[in-house]
């Protein structure tokens, strides 16, 4: 569903150059989620940026859903539900209604689609009472539902989440990760950003842990924990990442 | 393929519409006050005139004798010739005695608006028929209320002076003329039909109107602009915006019309700003000022045109502007700095006049719309200017979309 191949992305800064990302490879699978687990600067967000085609790769290919993100990106963003960490951006100007309609239009939907999907999502997420309201206004709890429903109207088949709960109490990280559950059972192919070891383990199936745009290491989150010799996730990285293997 | 990226164009211009046009400060900012300017300037140099009239009317004044500082005292003689004899030829006037120690002091002061000073033997000379009566009247520089009424004061006694001359004369011959000269001011283009010059009414039409259209056309859109991107980015709704199906072609143009759109109703407001207040102030303003113009429709269509590709060259500008910064703040300082660019031009060009216009000057941006406008308004169709102008600013405006396009399509517009 969503692959790279020996994926490369180098800056150019005052003629110099600076490797981002270096030669990154892996694959997801329908319905798994996928964890990139790094230090700040360590290239993940560069990655999902390449994803969602608002970067193109230096060198190498990335497919999602078959299309490719250089030839097809229009198409690819099709196929893709894309939810930032930190403060959720939202229009505050518009209702909570026309922000999610507005990202469906864009999406290619037509007026009846988004009207289904609409009412499955005030559902879902139990919009009802602020729907219509302007998001100016809205408490986080408020503004953090209306951005996943507004990531999932053209109902992606795959979902990216950069350091989704970035920032975020308590509360509001919970309602993140219960929403990437929820994504998961409906079968979305999950990519999750984060450096925080507690929802990598909590929520991946299999992880990549990167470094200054290396990977270090690949595979279930066992694989990784038995190739080095560690008992947790958390402990796993800290090793990878000083060099201690 | 070309409808899809219209269907998504047509999209993303609704909701920045919809969006802009619920943002109270860029409506206040973009028609509010350029609609209520010319209202409001022109209802405060009403109210600034009248206010001086009613000081003319009701000056505080004092009469000083010979060589002394001191005023006359209000029982005395002097004081009631003036008040019997003088002070009533004016009509409604109230004058407003005050007796100071020092008048110099008091208008230095702000206590009187002028000082009559009389000799020490006025009322003897009033009486000699063959003596000439100097009467000064002092004011202070810095006052306009104490210039306007030592006006009042001065013409008073002209009126007086006559008055007593024609006395005089009349005891002796009772069929001579009571107004042997009449003195009247007339302006040139009062007094001949063929002779037509600015007047405050042209003036605003042929000066300012050119510069003020120009330069709205330029930067109306600038409060728009910066949060068309730089809010996005700030409010983190930009990369998402970016992560959906539409092109990155079909956000752009979309927003570029934003800018555009909102610059044309800013210059609009302004023009219905002016003539609206010209129409409702008629004691400064007549509507000789429109009859005298004839407007051709080409010429109208050209001008329009003219602005249009300004507006698209400033479109630009302010988009790439925004596109290159990552804040609100970042995006206002620099549009700050591009909007001190038409307005240096605008009002270098406010004088220029039609007659020395050229070829080569019609190639400079900002300069070529304001002699395009200058021209059609003073009814002078050089159509090798206009489209000249035209010709270039299409170029202008192409060079600027092709710019902000590559700017928008950089990666440093995520990454910064």
């Amino acid at each position: 569903m969503l692959s790279l191949n020996n994926v490369t992305k180098v800056f150019k800064k005052y003629d110099k150059n600076f490797v981002a990302v270096d030669d990154l490879t892996f694959s997801i699978k329908e319905g798994e989620i996928f964890g990139l687990i790094g230090t700040n600067g360590a290239g993940k967000t560069t990655t999902m940026r390449m994803i969602a085609t608002t970067l193109k790769p230096t060198y190498g290919d990335i497919k999602v859903c078959g299309y490719d993100s250089v030839k097809d990106d229009s198409m690819v963003r099709r196929c893709l539900g894309v939810l930032y960490g930190g403060d959720t951006g939202l229009y505050d100007r518009l209702t909570a209604r026309e922000n999610i309609e507005y990202f469906g239009r864009l999406n290619g939907l037509t007026d009846d689609a988004i009207k289904k999907q609409m009412d499955y999502l005030v559902q879902a997420f139990g919009l009802q009472d602020y729907l219509d309201r302007r998001c100016g206004s809205f408490s986080r709890g408020m503004k953090q539902k209306t951005s996943f429903a507004r990531a999932i109207i053209h109902n992606p088949q795959v979902m990216l989440f950069d350091e989704p709960t970035s920032g975020l109490d308590i509360l509001a990280s919970e309602d993140v990760l219960n929403f990437i559950k929820q994504c998961k059972k409906m079968g979305k192919t999950i990519l999750l950003s984060s450096h925080n070891m507690q929802e990598v383990q909590e929520l991946c199936d299999r992880a990549l842990i990167i470094d200054k745009g290396q990977t270090l290491c690949t595979g279930t989150l066992n694989q990784i924990m038995e190739q080095t010799k560690t008992s947790s996730i958390k402990e796993a990285f800290i090793k990878l990442v000083k060099r201690e293997i | 393929m070309k409808n899809k990226m219209f269907n998504q164009y047509s999209i993303v211009l609704k909701k920045e519409l919809k969006d802009a046009f619920r943002d109270k400060k860029s409506i206040l900012a973009t028609f509010v006050l350029p609609l209520i300017l010319f209202p409001i300037f022109f209802l405060i140099i009403g109210l600034s005139g009248d206010s001086l009239s009613e000081k003319a009317v009701n000056p505080r004044l004092t009469i000083v004798q010979g060589e002394s500082v001191a005023s006359v005292a209000v029982d005395s003689a002097e004081y009631d010739y003036f008040f019997d004899n003088i002070f009533p030829l004016g009509q409604n006037l109230q004058v407003n005695y005050v007796e100071v120690d020092d008048f110099k002091q008091a208008l230095i002061d702000g206590d009187i608006y002028l000082a009559i000073i009389i000799s020490d033997s006025f009322l003897d000379d009033i009486a000699n028929a063959n003596k000439s009566v100097d009467i000064q009247v002092i004011y202070d520089d810095r006052s306009t209320s104490g210039s306007t009424s030592a006006g009042v004061i001065v013409d008073l006694l002209s009126i007086y002076s006559d008055q007593l001359l024609a006395d005089r004369v009349g005891e002796i011959d009772p069929d001579i003329s009571m107004t042997p000269v009449v003195g009247s001011s007339l302006s040139l283009s009062q007094a001949y039909d063929d002779i037509d010059r600015y007047g405050t009414d042209s003036a605003i039409l042929h000066l300012i109107i050119p510069m003020l259209l120009t330069m709205l056309i330029s930067i109306g859109g600038a409060s728009i602009a910066t949060d068309l991107v730089a809010g996005e980015k700030e409010r983190n709704t930009f990369e998402p915006l970016l992560s959906t199906g539409a092109s990155r072609f079909s956000i752009l143009s979309a927003k570029y019309t934003v800018i555009i759109i909102f610059s044309f109703l800013s210059a609009i407001a302004e023009v219905l700003s002016i003539v609206v207040s010209m129409l409702i102030t008629k004691d400064v303003f007549t509507t000789s000022a429109f009859s005298s113009i004839y407007l051709p429709v080409d010429g109208i269509i050209l001008v329009v045109l003219n602005l249009l590709m300004l507006a698209a060259l400033f479109s630009g500008l302010l988009l790439i502007l925004t596109s290159t910064s990552s804040t609100l703040k970042e995006a206002q300082s620099k549009s700050t700095i591009i909007m001190f660019l038409p307005m240096i031009i605008a009002f270098a060009t406010m004088y220029v006049d039609v007659a020395d216009v050229s070829m080569w000057t019609m190639c400079l941006p900002i300069y070529n719309v304001i002699i395009s406008i200058k021209l059609l308004l003073a009814g002078v169709m050089n159509y090798a200017y206009l489209w000249g102008a035209l010709a270039i600013n299409v170029v202008y405006a192409l060079l600027s979309v092709y710019v902000t396009m590559k700017t928008f399509s950089k990666e440093s517009l995520i990454t910064k």
